[in-house]
């Protein structure tokens, strides 16, 4: 007997399937079971808070808001003390937005008026609504302005900020839990979590939309006007040069999808999409230059 | 978007990169494992009784790092489990480089056979996998003037190891 190396034969501790094969199997598999993990854990997340009752809401934000004003930070959560013509015509349509919406205590409504010339509104928690100078100044009449309330309005009726924060963070919780998560899966996790909860988003925006224009029908008895607001962010951004993929990447729904969606709620409801536009009061543009 | 296109370039460099060294790495060792074939290694802690021989210690020790790529479809495997299968021919170079070492090092000393060899492994650095393979084992060298030889009572030794590598 004799002690002898024989050459084993090769590709036994290899795998014999080619890298590359290997890549995308697992690549369209993790892609797949990530973005439905992001979805379920943005929905779960959303649906719990919005459980929350609103009084919580406000009690959190005005805890923030102490806490933001004690260390000198600026807080969006304060409430603005200020009487402008601007500010009182706001609130006198805001109040009809409310009771055609019937929002019921203890949910509010708290508007700001920034002089920033951003075309920009949006609604955020404790229903503080944020209005842009850039864009009340383009507003062709006041049924686009009820349009522009009544959709943010909506948010808060709707509580899409808190469940905004509510799915944030149970995705953030999940590249927690993820195995790798502070690596590549992380990363992964991160971009197709995000497309969720941008899908998520554009049909917050899509809900508030078809909300806010029940208010308006309700205010004017028809909803002419309404979709001019979006006629208005469709010049906006074709000025700005928009990308072919904006769809897909954006918060929003497309400005031409959203006028469609409410001429389709319009007809669905029986509401007339024909009627005459109340104008902007005639002093509208000084009261925005005014109220600094 | 720049995090997007350095990761598919990483991503790309790492499948280039690797895979050409991993294909000149396996022809080396197979070139070696042919040329190297007379150095017996034994995992047998039993040297054959009677030989007249020095005994010296060789150690082959190597260091292999993961792509880019290996460890991207690595860490993907993290989710759902199973065999890592990009990693197996990292660790299968990394282990025949060391016993080759080994083996050069034996015969560059006049020693025909290694006794007693064995592996280790570790994971060295952190970020991309790096791994650490080593090999050892006692090399029989001939003493000069004796008659009887190692090969001579290996038939002895082999009748009493129950874990050399090959025997027949």
């Amino acid at each position: 007997m004799e002690y002898q190396n024989r050459q084993p034969e090769e590709g036994i501790n290899t795998p014999g399937r080619h890298p590359l094969a290997e890549f995308i199997r697992l690549s369209i598999a993790a892609l797949v079971a990530l973005l439905l993990l992001g979805l379920l854990l943005n929905l779960a997340g959303g649906h719990l808070a919005g459980l929350i009752p609103y009084r919580a809401e406000l009690w959190v934000t005005e805890k923030i808001d102490r806490m933001l004003v004690e260390a000198g930070e600026p807080s969006p959560f304060t409430i603005a003390e200020s009487d402008t013509p601007l500010i009182e015509y706001l609130n006198t349509l805001g109040d009809k937005v409310e009771a055609a919406l019937e929002m019921q205590s203890p949910m509010t409504i708290q508007l700001h008026y920034s002089d920033e010339d951003v075309v920009n509104a949006f609604a955020t928690l404790g229903g503080h609504v944020y209005l842009y100078k850039g864009l009340l100044k383009q507003l062709p009449h006041e049924n686009a302005l009820t349009m522009l309330l009544a959709h943010e309005y909506s948010h808060v009726q709707m509580r899409h900020a808190l469940r905004g924060v509510g799915g944030g963070l149970a995705v953030a919780f999940g590249a927690a839990v993820l195995p790798g998560g502070s690596g590549v899966n992380g990363r992964l996790y991160s971009l197709t979590s995000s497309l969720s909860s941008l899908n998520f988003s554009r049909e917050m925006e899509t809900d508030a939309d078809k909300n806010g224009l029940k208010a308006v029908n309700a205010i004017y008895g028809h909803t002419a006007g309404a979709d001019d607001l979006f006629e208005l962010f469709m010049a906006q951004r074709d000025s700005a040069g928009a990308g072919a993929l904006d769809g897909f990447f954006s918060t929003h729904p497309l400005d031409k999808d959203r006028i469609e969606a409410l001429g389709r709620v319009s007809g669905e409801h029986g509401w007339f999409s024909e009627g005459a536009t109340t104008p902007l009061p005639d002093a509208f543009l000084q009261w925005l230059d005014a109220a600094d | 978007m720049i995090d997007a296109i350095l990761f598919v370039v990483l991503l790309l460099l790492g499948y280039g990169f690797g895979q050409l060294s991993e294909k000149r790495h396996y022809r080396s060792i197979i070139r070696r494992e042919n040329e190297l074939q007379s150095v017996v290694v034994v995992g047998s802690k039993h040297p054959p009784v009677g030989a007249k021989h020095n005994q010296q210690l060789v150690v082959g020790s190597v260091v292999v790092a993961s792509d880019y790529f290996k460890s991207f479809v690595a860490s993907l495997v993290n989710i759902f489990g199973g065999r890592v299968r990009t990693f197996e021919p990292l660790l299968d170079r990394g282990r025949r480089e060391a016993l080759l070492r080994v083996k050069e090092q034996a015969s560059e000393i006049g020693a025909s056979h290694v006794f007693n060899v064995k592996y280790e492994t570790s994971r060295i650095g952190g970020g991309i996998t790096t791994i650490e393979v080593m090999a050892y084992g006692t090399a029989l060298i001939e003493s000069p003037g004796t008659a009887s030889s190692v090969k001579d009572n290996l038939s002895d030794a082999a009748s009493r190891s129950i874990d050399g590598l090959v025997t027949t």
